[in-house]
Formats: structure tokens, sequence, C-alpha cells
């Protein structure tokens, strides 16, 4: 008898940049919805300017989130975009946290 | 994806008040220009409202809040929706008045005198439900069905209709200020050089 219904070795393939807490959170955010501004997302995410854009740098290198910078009426704003790359990375981190949750009987 | 996700992130970004209290005013508003003699400028009101509303929006609420743009998918569905929604509201009003010409026997001019007091508010009140379901914001349709139970009951009472219009635009305006107030406690404005970006 497996101790596990699927191959734990996939959860070592959980994407390191997604499970990160606060990566976690932007992506899910950004998930929800076409496009989402810093502002909002600092707002909801609690997170502080310097840390969200350290963390939006990281998902921006791994081309999960497009950023788009632009002046509006002088001041400046920043959209950001979940990637179709990075819709489908979350999509995959979500089924397999998914059936480790359906494991331990939480899912 | 993440539809419940979407949901709350849609709450959040109808909820700070501005939207309840604009809607407040122009219903107060609309009543007060009547009883003032302005009739006239009734229709003018919720333009003038809206104005506002677009203006506390852009300098008041998203340099706090920040802006969302909701998938393409729930854009069709509010087009959609507002149009249903529109044709719904038309027959709902056209069978009610129907149904009271009908109940008042043909017409009693002194029964559907009164009843007709209620009118501005019963619109007032449609088009808060109508509101309320297609942004599926609850407290909208709330607004909504009290202004159509004010409409209703106040002109069965024999009150005016400008005091209907301004009762009924009592209770969103309150609720809104107390919304608003809410709102820009826990929101502090946020600029994106201040932010660090």
């Amino acid at each position: 008898m497996k101790l596990f219904d699927f191959d734990p070795k996939e959860l070592a393939s959980l994407d390191k940049v997604l499970h990160e807490p606060a990566r976690l959170a932007i992506v899910a955010c950004l998930a929800a919805v076409e496009e989402m501004d810093f502002v909002f997302l600092q707002g909801q995410t609690g997170m502080t300017g310097g840390n969200l854009s350290s963390h939006i740098r990281k998902l921006e290198e791994k081309a999960y989130v497009a950023v788009h910078k632009e002046f509006r009426e002088g001041k400046p704003r920043t959209s950001l975009k979940l990637t179709g790359e990075g819709r489908t990375a979350f999509r995959a981190y979500l089924r397999t946290t998914a059936m480790l949750l359906a494991a331990f009987g939480e899912a | 994806m993440n539809s419940g996700l979407e949901e709350r992130i849609r709450a959040v970004y109808w909820g700070d008040g501005s939207l309840d209290l604009v809607a407040g005013l122009s219903v107060t508003g609309m009543g007060l220009a009547w009883q003032w003699g302005y009739f006239a400028l009734s229709p003018i009101c919720p333009a003038l409202g809206l104005v506002l509303w677009s203006l506390l929006r852009k300098q008041l609420v998203e340099p706090r809040l920040g802006s969302v743009v909701f998938t393409e998918e729930r854009r069709q569905q509010e087009r959609e929706g507002l149009m249903l929604l529109v044709l719904a509201g038309g027959a709902a009003l056209l069978m009610a008045g129907v149904g009271i010409w009908m109940m008042t026997g043909g017409g009693s001019p002194a029964v559907m005198s009164r009843i007709s007091a209620g009118i501005p508010a019963f619109i007032i009140g449609t088009a808060g439900l109508l509101s309320g379901a297609l942004l599926q914001l609850r407290r909208l349709a709330v607004y909504g069905i009290l202004a159509l139970v004010i409409g209703l009951a106040g002109a069965l009472a024999g009150f005016e209709p400008w005091t209907l219009l301004v009762v009924s635009g009592l209770v969103p305006l309150a609720a809104g200020m107390v919304y608003l107030t809410r709102f820009l406690k826990e929101y502090p404005r946020r600029a994106e050089e201040e932010a660090g970006e």
C-alpha cells in the first residue's frame, strides 16, 4: 500500500517561485481579474511598497506577470497582469496542493 | 478561475461608499428640488450625481484603493445583464401599473392619484434593485427595496412625492457617509512613488 495516492515527487516539483506566500497572494489576486494596479494590490496584500515591488520583480523575471508602467495625469501608475505562463503555473500549483490536501482529507 | 476571490475583489472595489453617498444625494436632491418649486431641475440631479461620483472616485477613492479591470467575461455579463434588467424593470413597472389600474376598478381617480405620489420612489426603488442585481451589491438592492416600501406605504398614507423621495434618498446617503468615513480611515492615500515603485 502506498502512503499517498499521488507520486510524492510531484510535491518536489512545486513551483518554488509561486510557493512563497507573498507571491502566491499576488498571483491569486491577479488570477481573479484581468488587470490590477500596484496600489490596489498593495492595499489588499498588506505588503510594503518595497516588498511588493521585489516580489513582482521575481514574478516578472519568470514571465508570470506582465508589468505596464505609465503616467496618468502626471502620476505614475503600474498595472499588473498575469501572463498565460503565470496562469498555467498557478493552475499546476493549485492541482498539486489540492492532491496533498486531499491526502490529508482536507480538500 | 478564482470566482470566490473575484467576488471579494468586487466587494472591496465597490465598498468605498461613494456610490451610496452620491445616489442618496441625487435622490434627496430630486425631492428637495421638487419641494422648492424647481421641478424641472429634478432630472438634473442624477446627472450631477454622476459627475460628482466620477470626481470622488478619481480624486478620493482611486488614489487610496487603486483600480482593477475585471475579466472580459465578467464585463460582457454585466453588459448583457444591464440590457436584461432594464427590460425586466420596464416590464415590472408596466405590470405594476396595470395591476394597480385593475385593482382600483379601472383607475378610480382618487386612489390612482394617491398611489401616483409613490411613482417617483417606485422608479428609484426599481433602479436601486436593478443596479444591486447588476453589480451584485446587496446593499444597493436593499436601498431599492426600502424605496419601494417607502413609496408604497408613503403614498397610501398620503405623503407628497417629494417627501418620499427625500426619505428614500436619506437611507443611502447616511449609509454612504458611514461607508466612506470607514473607507478613508482604512485606506490612507498611497502614491506609487511613496510606495517604493
